[in-house]
């Protein structure tokens, strides 16, 4: 049972969030940017005092699959148990075994601070009234066990959908959307239905498979930023025959188009080696100098499998038409480390300002993928700083909040005057 | 340049190219039946003149370009010992020789000549060009290096004019990377190259 839950806890990923130092596993600590603020992960060892030692098998239950501590604390959905409602209990059960065969480890958990009105925990009633859709998952016997199983992965497990799916204005996940690409600021997690030109539709299976397993597909994709992260801590130990499910769950999905006529991995060509002028071009000789010694001066790249330099051209961060990824993945590069050996791309953040970083994006892209728009320094600066606070929820919230007040006031106005007449009679 | 027919009427100026020679105009109307228009004459003698004429300068400039050229290809063949030279590299190492080198069109003509002509062995032929006092002599070094190195010209007028495809890289690719260029993916040195 242990070992079951050992496994089911690498596909749900925990240390992701709860595991700040990683001499300390499960010990909380990491932090996770949202649109409300920062929030931080607690400690889930078997710590008494400040981790989970005294919850029981029916408070680990409910704070999974409903997000709700005990004592009616409840979680913010940084904790996707919207996703984990859909695990059975007895899957839940024998996470909470393996966390609970761990050393327990004393470490205290830093207090989460959200603005108001989000620091009023109760009204994630509300949120979850309006974003809580669907429990646990039963196997669908229109479908084989391939299938299933790569659902249940994909859906509950590994929770894909968290980032994968776009979010509606209270930031709960757009179901209809299903899979369709979602907004993580910096990153932009791509679509991945069945859709030939938007999503992923045009790999086959094994490419999927290979894809989760390694994070570099030739001529393909390569993975970066939260992908990595996630192929690196959960994705990469899963047995050949899970990632094979999630594949055929993928090519499955409901396709949502998303206007493009190309797939995101089918564009650009290999750079020609003689030119008359390079001065001439300050992008094309700043990619000289800064990416060609590793991409191949044609940018074909180098090497073949897990440690191998991608090719630029026919890779889906370079081809896509949201250019985010590709600045994001040149600001700060990449650093997977798979079993075996380190993936690195070292960061030019410190080397190129930004408006050489957007020559050079520009010019990238223009000649290995989809040139269709500019990026300016201001771009540049913009992902440099994390991206804007996306203002939407703070709005909602205040109003909700303000709607609220004036209700109350209003009620207690109304209440007041009611009581003047007898007041004013009486004189 | 031109002139117009003077027994007829003066024709219109027709188009902005030169004219040509005056045609002779020693016909003469043979009736009042039959009476060629002077204006369509004209226009057809000036119109024909023109084409003629347009195609003199290129037809003298071109071959004495394309010569050079070409014997700067043989020569390159000869002398870098590969038979097949990519022809766009060919063109820019060729055009930044003629600038470097106001004479080098010329010489490369004759070196072409001396390397067809008197089939000198090529271990032999900077020692014979140095013996003759050839005019010439410098010319076999200027174009190696220039395919080998992807450098034309020396000092502060030195270019770099190719390198990923200069020979010296490409004759050694099958085992190596220019130099800046990675070798491979990490930890793939570990292999044996062989």
């Amino acid at each position: 049972m242990i070992k079951r839950g050992k496994d089911l806890a690498t596909a749900a990923d925990c240390v992701a969030c709860h595991t700040g130092d990683p001499s300390k596993p499960f010990a909380g600590g990491d932090s996770i940017e949202t649109p409300f603020g920062v929030i931080y992960g607690t400690n889930i060892t078997p710590d008494k005092e400040t981790g989970i030692g005294n919850w029981s098998d029916d408070d680990v239950v409910r704070a999974v699959r409903e997000g709700v501590a005990p004592g009616g604390v409840h979680l913010y959905p940084a904790m996707p148990y919207p996703s984990f409602a859909k695990m059975s209990r007895v899957d839940v059960l024998a996470i909470k075994a393996y966390v609970f065969s761990l050393p327990p480890i004393h470490q205290s958990n830093q207090e989460t601070r959200v603005p108001f009105p989000f620091n009023q925990r109760w009204l994630m009633i509300f949120w979850n009234w309006l974003n809580l859709k669907g429990g646990e998952l039963t196997p669908d016997p229109a479908h084989d066990q391939a299938w299933n199983r790569g659902r249940h992965l994909v859906e509950a497990l590994a929770h894909c959908g968290e980032c994968h799916t776009p979010r509606n204005v209270t930031e709960g996940v757009e179901t209809s959307h299903n899979l369709g690409g979602g907004n993580l600021e910096t990153w932009l997690a791509f679509n991945v239905t069945s859709d030939r030109n938007a999503g992923i539709g045009g790999w086959s299976e094994d490419e999927i498979a290979q894809y989760l397993l390694a994070g570099n597909v030739a001529g393909k994709a390569s993975a970066s930023g939260p992908m990595a992260q996630a192929i690196e801590n959960s994705l990469q130990y899963l047995p050949e025959t899970d990632l094979r499910a999630i594949a055929v769950y993928l090519k499955a999905t409901s396709a949502i188009p998303d206007g493009s006529t190309r797939p995101r991995h089918a564009w650009g060509q290999p750079r020609r080696l003689l030119h008359e002028n390079l001065s001439d071009d300050p992008g094309q000789a700043l990619f000289l100098g800064n990416c060609a010694a590793c991409h191949g001066a044609d940018g074909a790249g180098r090497g073949q499998g897990l440690g191998s330099y991608p090719s630029l051209f026919h890779h889906s961060s370079v081809g896509a038409s949201d250019p985010r990824n590709l600045i994001t993945v040149v600001l700060h590069g990449v650093n997977r480390k798979m079993t075996g050996i380190d993936v690195f791309m070292p960061s030019f953040a410190d080397v190129l300002n930004d408006s050489a970083t957007a020559a050079l994006v520009n010019y990238v892209r223009r000649q290995f993928g989809n040139g269709s728009t500019n990026v300016t320094a201001e771009d540049v600066a913009h992902l440099r700083k994390g991206g804007a606070a996306n203002i939407t929820p703070l709005l909602v919230g205040t109003g909700a909040a303000a709607a609220v007040i004036i209700f109350v006031i209003a009620v207690i106005v109304y209440l007041f005057r009611r009581r003047r007449p007898h007041v004013a009679a009486g004189t | 340049m031109g002139t117009s027919n003077p027994e007829r009427p003066q024709a219109p100026a027709l188009s902005g190219s030169a004219h040509g020679p005056a045609m002779d105009n020693a016909h003469h109307s043979q009736g009042a039946v039959y009476s060629p228009d002077p204006v369509r004459r004209a226009l057809l003698t000036s119109l024909l003149a023109a084409s003629a004429v347009s195609v003199i300068p290129p037809a003298f400039a071109a071959p004495a370009a394309d010569a050079a050229h070409d014997a700067f290809l043989s020569a390159s063949q000869i002398l870098t010992g590969h038979s097949s030279l990519d022809p766009e590299q060919a063109s820019l190492l060729y055009n930044a020789l003629i600038a470097d080198d106001a004479q080098f069109a010329d010489g490369v003509q004759t070196l072409a000549k001396i390397l067809d002509q008197r089939k000198i062995d090529l271990l032999q032929l900077q020692h014979a060009l140095d013996n003759e006092h050839s005019l010439v002599a410098a010319l076999p070094r200027k174009i190696v290096t220039a395919w080998y190195t992807g450098i034309v010209g020396e000092g502060e007028k030195a270019r770099c004019i190719t390198y990923e495809t200069a020979l010296m890289n490409v004759v050694v690719n099958d085992k190596l990377q220019p130099p800046s260029y990675c070798y491979g993916a990490p930890g793939s040195w570990v292999q044996k190259p062989a």
